[in-house]
């Protein structure tokens, strides 16, 4: 297929093992992420796989590669905000999935770093789709209501991708999950301030001799990463009620607060705003899945953006892990369709999530001193019709082929297919 | 009165030919002395009144008819709950009600050929399956039993449904058994018994299923099929003695609904998702000879694309889903486009309550993935996938599914380009009545359980 060779032979220079290329991007629209939304016709320097400058007067360096966007859109490369991406490949093999855990002696400190693959066939499709950062949340850990200490994976393709270990520590709450913890989530919110409090009242010391205790301690010390806002606690929970204690609890020991999948959160808009609360929400859901979701609803990003609340997108079932990328950007066009501002859609794939998740500070804007993530579309990156032309991780250009393209190429030659060569 | 006054049958060319190869001619089915020639039953008739609204005019819209045009700044003249004429130059008539559609597009209605509306709806995702109606897990052959037999009309999922344009959908009982049960087509209209909501003069339909769903439901119980074998071989036990018990002229009850099927009189409907499964399945209907009407989930298809659009058999399929199971780990983005660019028969389904409420969405990414592998498909047929072609596999394109004079005027007003992630519908018509209003301020939390809920009031 002649398209498909022309993705191939576009990215020759690509390659996730060579050092990053400097780089001049010009002729773009830029979103950088910041107030100013976009730039026309901008250009960004990148040299040694950071941003060196933006604007719409970057005069080019000598001896650095220069891209023509033609007018095309860049923007930061999307981050998704709560996701299994390399912990799932094939769902009907339990070898092959591997989200949480039931047995042994690890809770909160269940590092589920370790599980991810950066092989996994399910990663080069969510970086053809625009993805270069995610946030891997595991599913559950052998001490509910805690599912373990999630990870931030680098979509680089590289052999070791994951940017950050241990980057919070997560809990689920809630009707369905209750069971595990006595059968009410009222024991579950008491386990978590039970561990809250034994992890602040615990001494620093070195773990004691036998597993448990020593696995406990090492929980402990999560906990104490928690307490003293070192990184956030990350609830899932769906219901209101649950919603407005995980606040309070927040509140209660000044904790940083990721909510994930709280359907019913822009009940509480804004008692959320204005804390140090961040909520990563799958605006397709607006049925009652559960009677934790009786008020789940497509406008529900929308009034938590609009109440100044912090937001990331993230996808539920099966496009969760298999479709992270074009996902999470079908949730922001679907946002904007029930009220939500564009460049805050954009936003909310970006330096939102990236601020939540605790890597602001290099990750989510196209400015000076950010890591150079970057992704060049061809059309609106909102419509899920709109591809990625070019992908950038740390300043490297990415190959954009997949399996799935390959697939597509062999079977369609076979089905004697001529159009379009 | 009910629209239905007895049950016709609307076959497919296909299904006709293969008929023709029993008997002499396809129009001998409901007739002749032979006790089994008195056609399929239906135990649960159709009582469906059509909603009733004013006689119409909607001017000045882009309209993709469904029937693969598109016309600019055009209109249709809707009377009695009928398409009487659309087109460029219709004179506006004085006695009818106006409807400004400037700027904006028409579709006709969204028909979904594969839900569980009704019988695996919320409140209950995060429940055990066993709390669903959608699957009998006694045993693996069930085609006696009939999917509106489960459906809870206050299913707040056909409200979304209804707002998000799809007007007309096709029920099926779950994939757990090599024959699942009876399908059967509804409007997605608020009712209290499925029988109001029941598509008049729909094809039944049967439900079949191959690969990991019946061997994984009975190997966890170690009870047979554990395997795509037993599978096969247990399909081919029941099409045995059903071909034998038409033969004799005695056929049990249970065995009807094969020879129905055998006979051309059901729509066969199978969930089959590999190239592998379905070329067995495919030699199957050779064997026994009969016409399968689709594959459903179809992951592989784009694999066999030619040999589907020989055998006239269509492939119902997702735009992105892929991966959960083995079975559909190949799937591509592209299967639609590379099926229709064969030749074959394509349309696009759910089987999800969210995706339900998105096919026009789902057709926008299998066009663009189309586009990519150099197959341009045009938005005019794209629509297809989601409209005539549904239509025409539940034996219903006769009624709805294009605007076309004569037609049912089910359709829907979007705001803009269907294709797009920002448009929205903004008025729904079934039989020419607005069953949906979004400038009305309507919003999907019409049915009963939503009534009275604390957790949906607006927070000031």
């Amino acid at each position: 297929m002649k398209l498909l060779l022309v993705i191939v032979s576009a990215c020759l220079a690509c390659s996730s093992a060579a050092a990053a290329q400097d780089l001049m991007i010009r002729n773009a629209r830029i979103f950088t992420g910041e107030d100013r939304a976009v730039i026309e016709n901008g250009a960004v320097l990148v040299r040694d796989g950071i941003i060196k400058q933006v604007g719409a007067e970057v005069i080019p360096p000598e001896g650095v590669t220069s891209l023509d966007a033609g007018g095309a859109l860049l923007t930061y490369g999307f981050m998704n905000g709560a996701t299994q991406l390399g912990l799932v490949e094939m769902g009907s093999s339990g070898a092959a999935t591997d989200t949480g855990m039931d047995k042994g002696h690890l809770g909160a400190a269940f590092d589920i770093s370790y599980a991810i693959n950066p092989n996994s066939t399910l990663i080069p499709l969510a970086r053809a789709d625009g993805l270069t950062m995610a946030a891997i949340v595991p599913g559950q850990s052998d001490q509910p209501p805690f599912t373990g200490m999630p990870a931030l994976l680098q979509l680089d393709g590289s052999g070791d991708s994951t940017a950050r270990r241990k980057v919070a520590v997560s809990v689920t709450i809630g009707g369905a999950s209750a069971e595990e913890s006595g059968g009410s989530r009222a024991a579950q919110w008491m386990q978590l301030r039970r561990a809250l409090n034994e992890a602040a009242e615990e001494k620093e010391e070195r773990p004691g001799r036998e597993a448990q205790e020593s696995c406990a301690a090492y929980g402990h010390q999560a906990l104490r990463q928690v307490l003293a806002r070192e990184i956030p606690l990350v609830i899932a929970t769906r219901r209101e009620s649950d919603i407005r204690n995980a606040v309070r609890l927040a509140g209660d020991y000044e904790l940083r607060l990721i909510l994930v999948g709280a359907d019913e959160a822009w009940r509480a808009a804004t008692e959320i705003a204005g804390r140090d609360v961040g909520v990563v929400l799958n605006p397709l859901i607006n049925l009652p899945e559960s009677f934790d979701s009786i008020g789940a609803r497509n406008q529900a990003v929308h009034l938590l953006a609009k109440a100044g609340v912090s937001v990331a997108f993230m996808r539920s079932g099966i496009h969760a892990s298999y479709n992270a990328g074009l996902g999470i950007r079908e949730a922001a066009g679907t946002a904007v369709a029930y009220g939500m501002p564009w460049d805050e859609a954009l936003r909310a794939l970006t330096v939102y999530p990236a601020r939540m998740w605790g890597v602001g500070d290099t990750h989510g804007l196209i400015a000076p001193g950010y890591s150079a993530d970057l992704v060049l579309w061809e059309g609106d990156p909102l419509e899920p019709s709109s591809r990625a032309k070019h992908v950038w991780i740390a300043g490297d250009e990415m190959e954009l082929t997949t399996r799935q393209d390959l697939l597509t190429e062999r079977y369609a030659e076979q089905n004697g297919l001529q159009s379009n060569q | 009165m009910s629209e239905t006054g007895g049950f016709r049958m609307v076959m497919s060319r296909s299904v006709c030919l293969a008929f023709v190869l029993l008997l002499s001619g396809c129009d001998e089915v409901a007739s002749g002395s032979d006790p089994l020639e008195t056609g399929h039953t239906d135990p649960f008739p159709s009582t469906y009144m059509p909603p009733e609204g004013p006689d119409l005019f909607i001017k000045g819209a882009k309209i993709f008819d469904g029937a693969g045009n598109l016309y600019e700044k055009a209109s249709i003249l809707v009377r009695d709950g009928r398409i009487e004429a659309l087109g460029t130059d219709l004179e506006t008539p004085e006695d009818v009600e106006l409807v400004d559609a400037a700027g904006k597009y028409v579709t006709p209605g969204i028909i979904d050929p594969h839900t569980h509306l009704g019988n695996a709806g919320p409140p209950f995702y995060e429940e055990k399956i066993d709390v669903w109606d959608v699957n009998e897990t006694s045993g693996p052959y069930n085609q006696q039993l009939h999917a509106e037999t489960a459906i809870r009309t206050q299913d707040p999922t056909f409200s979304r449904f209804r707002e998000a344009g799809v007007t007309t959908a096709q029920v099926l009982p779950g994939s757990a058994n090599l024959f699942g049960g009876q399908g059967v087509v509804i409007r997605t209209l608020d009712a209290v018994s499925v029988q109001e909501i029941k598509f008049p003069s729909a094809a039944p339909s049967l439900k079949m299923a191959c690969g990991e769903n019946p061997k994984y439901t009975y190997g966890e119980k170690d009870r047979f099929p554990t395997s795509r074998m037993g599978i096969v071989s247990g399909q081919r036990h029941v099409f045995r003695k059903a071909a034998q018990a038409m033969k004799s002229g005695e056929v049990a009850p249970h065995l009807k609904p094969i020879v129905d099927l055998l006979r051309g009189e059901l729509r066969l409907h199978v969930h089959c998702y590999t190239s592998d499964d379905m070329a067995i399945l495919l030699a199957m209907s050779q064997e026994f000879d009969f016409q399968i009407t689709a594959f459903h989930h179809a992951a592989e298809a784009y694999k066999i694309a030619d040999r589907l659009a020989a055998a006239d058999v269509c492939a119902v399929v997702w735009a992105d889903w892929w991966g959960f199971k083995m079975e559909i780990f190949d799937a591509v983005r592209a299967n639609a486009a590379i099926l229709e660019d064969a030749g074959a028969c394509v349309a696009l389904h759910s089987d999800s309550g969210i995706t339900g409420q998105r096919l026009p969405i789902e057709a926008s990414k299998a066009m663009a993935a189309g586009r990519r592998a150099g197959i341009d498909i045009s938005p005019q047929e794209a629509i297809k996938w989601i409209t005539s072609s549904p239509a025409r596999m539940l034996g219903i394109d006769d009624q709805t599914g294009a605007l076309e004079p004569g037609k049912r005027a089910d359709l829907v007003i979007w705001s803009g380009d269907p294709f797009s992630i920002y448009t929205l519908s903004e008025r729904v018509y079934i039989d020419g009545a607005l069953v949906y209003d979004r400038a009305a301020g309507e919003t999907y939390h019409t049915s009963d359980l939503e009534l009275g809920q604390p957790a949906l009031e607006t927070v000031q």
